[in-house]
């Protein structure tokens, strides 16, 4: 056990793509967790980047287990029950063997992430689409689809970082075990000479896989470029109307029709002689029609995200977007202060801080609170 | 030589009209005559009453107590309304367009008057106020 080290007989085991698709995939994991558990909406923009690519680097990794080495097969993933239970048995007698490739449950675990990684991928990408009206599935689903794959988007996050636990605790543990540095392998490729062979030799064919690749990214881009093109599910497009528009945004910015449900809007202009303290009275036409437009694109006519989370009022306070509980959940967390100076001034100037507010989107990605200017 | 004869019949036209000269001064001589209809004693609007009404602070409203709460202590400078939208100078050396739509004017003396001072203004003090913010 003590004699000199002499560098023991290394053989090229993990390809490097396949190395560099396990540390991109680390790197892709991490951004997505670390941004989807820790970070607040602003950084939504890298969490769906992230997402975006988990789902790139499982497709070629798919490709890659049918066209790649050795190794990196599909084919030498032994997924037998059987296999698996005396590769347990193994390890409570003390037996070693170490494998070129995964062992039996090191297989599993990879299966399991491929299985748990694209469905989170694709919950993502549904709620994206359905709630937030953005990606290739917004022409697809209403706000309701997609608020239903929120909990499951969740859950499944969290049995990925569960995987990611049992992943490392198998590699410390098996390298314990073995006395092979499995993770320094996947760095270098190289395992050390004695292992048992995978079952079945096959040479990699990098010109097919990059052809597969190349065609199936570009119809799945192409797809997905489309889809996000088209109008989102429930979401139409609300032509500005001119009373509206000035006399509304006289004092303040005029908030978009679908921001409130036609019952709030008929309060506040039925009671525009004390408009929140102040008289704001119009005439009985300009009145009738801005209410006309208010009512007939009010937040029942739109599935957009504020339309949807704007709907529930205040009990006490059914007037005011301010009031409702999203908003102040939502805006708990910004200082008093920072409503008060310039150039945000109130709590009524969305737009200062939303830069698509004056359209009723709200995307979490337009968010940008300015710096306090000093007047 | 022609010159010389035209500017000075211009002269002459431009001294004689003074109080003619354009909307603004068509809604002042509205309210003069409407002051003037409700007391025979008017004699004139006055810049000085119109600046303690634009200062003064009323109890009509917590909110807005005064005329300077939204539109600035100084006429010349841009204000703010509750909602922080920004609203251009009252004076009009800095907005010049000010006071020169008459619906526009009642409109704003209308729902202004009513929440600062509780009711609405009377015709000597919208003078008295436009005299006040043109003179500066």
């Amino acid at each position: 056990m003590n004699v000199a080290i002499a560098p023991s007989p290394q053989v090229k085991v993990w390809d490097l793509p396949l190395r560099l698709f396990h540390w991109c995939l680390v790197a892709a994991c991490g951004t997505a967790l670390v941004s989807g558990f820790l970070l607040n909406a602003n950084w939504l923009s890298l969490h769906i980047w992230a997402g975006g690519f988990i789902l790139a680097l499982l497709g070629a990794r798919m490709v890659w287990g049918l066209t790649g080495p050795t190794y990196a097969r599909f084919r030498n993933f032994t997924l037998a029950p059987s296999t698996a239970i005396a590769h347990v048995k193994d390890i409570l007698n003390g037996t070693v063997h170490r494998e070129g490739g995964h062992n039996p449950l090191g297989a599993w675990m990879v299966t399991f992430f491929f299985i748990a990684l694209t469905l989170v991928c694709l919950s993502g990408l549904g709620l994206l689409g359905g709630m937030f009206k953005q990606g290739p599935l917004k022409a697809y689903l209403s706000f309701a689809t997609g608020g239903l794959l929120r909990e499951p988007h969740e859950l499944l996050a969290w049995l990925v970082l569960m995987l990611v636990a049992a992943h490392i605790g198998g590699v410390v543990f098996e390298s314990i075990r073995s006395r092979e540095n499995l993770a320094r392998a996947m760095v270098t490729g190289k395992k050390v000479k004695g292992f048992i062979p995978a079952a079945h030799d096959f040479a990699a064919r990098p010109t097919l896989a990059l052809a597969i690749i190349a065609v199936a990214g570009a119809a799945i881009g192409w797809a997905a470029i489309s889809a996000n093109a088209l109008p989102a599910w429930g979401v139409r497009q609300v032509t500005a109307n001119s009373a509206w528009q000035e006399e509304c945004g006289d004092c303040h910015m005029a908030f978009h029709p679908t921001l409130l449900p036609a019952t709030s809007w008929q309060g506040i202009m039925t009671s525009l002689d004390d408009h929140f303290g102040e008289d704001a009275s119009l005439p009985a036409s300009t009145a009738a029609a801005i209410s006309d437009y208010l009512r007939a694109n009010s937040a029942e006519t739109s599935d957009s995200l504020a339309a949807n989370v704007f709907r529930k009022m205040s009990e006490t306070r059914p007037l005011e977007i301010t009031q409702t509980p999203f908003w102040l959940r939502r805006h708990e967390h910004i200082p008093e202060a920072t409503f008060k100076a310039a150039p945000v001034n109130s709590r009524q100037n969305c737009a200062a801080c939303h830069g698509d507010a004056t359209a009723g989107t709200f995307a979490p990605q337009s968010i940008s609170i300015p710096k306090e200017t000093v007047k | 030589m022609k010159t010389g004869t035209v500017l000075a019949a211009l002269c002459v036209v431009g001294l004689t009209m003074p109080a003619m000269a354009g909307p603004r001064e068509d809604i002042l001589q509205g309210y003069a005559s409407a002051a003037k209809s409700a007391d025979a004693g008017f004699t004139g609007f006055d810049a000085a009453r119109g600046k303690t009404l634009y200062g003064q602070q009323n109890t009509a409203s917590a909110e807005s107590p005064s005329c300077a709460s939204c539109h600035s202590a100084s006429p010349l400078e841009p204000g703010k309304t509750r909602a922080g939208k920004i609203i251009d100078p009252m004076a009009v050396s800095a907005t010049p367009d000010r006071y020169t739509d008459a619906a526009k004017v009642e409109k704003w003396f209308g729902r202004n008057c009513n929440t600062v001072l509780g009711r609405d203004c009377t015709a000597v003090e919208k003078g008295d106020f436009i005299t006040y913010l043109s003179s500066l």
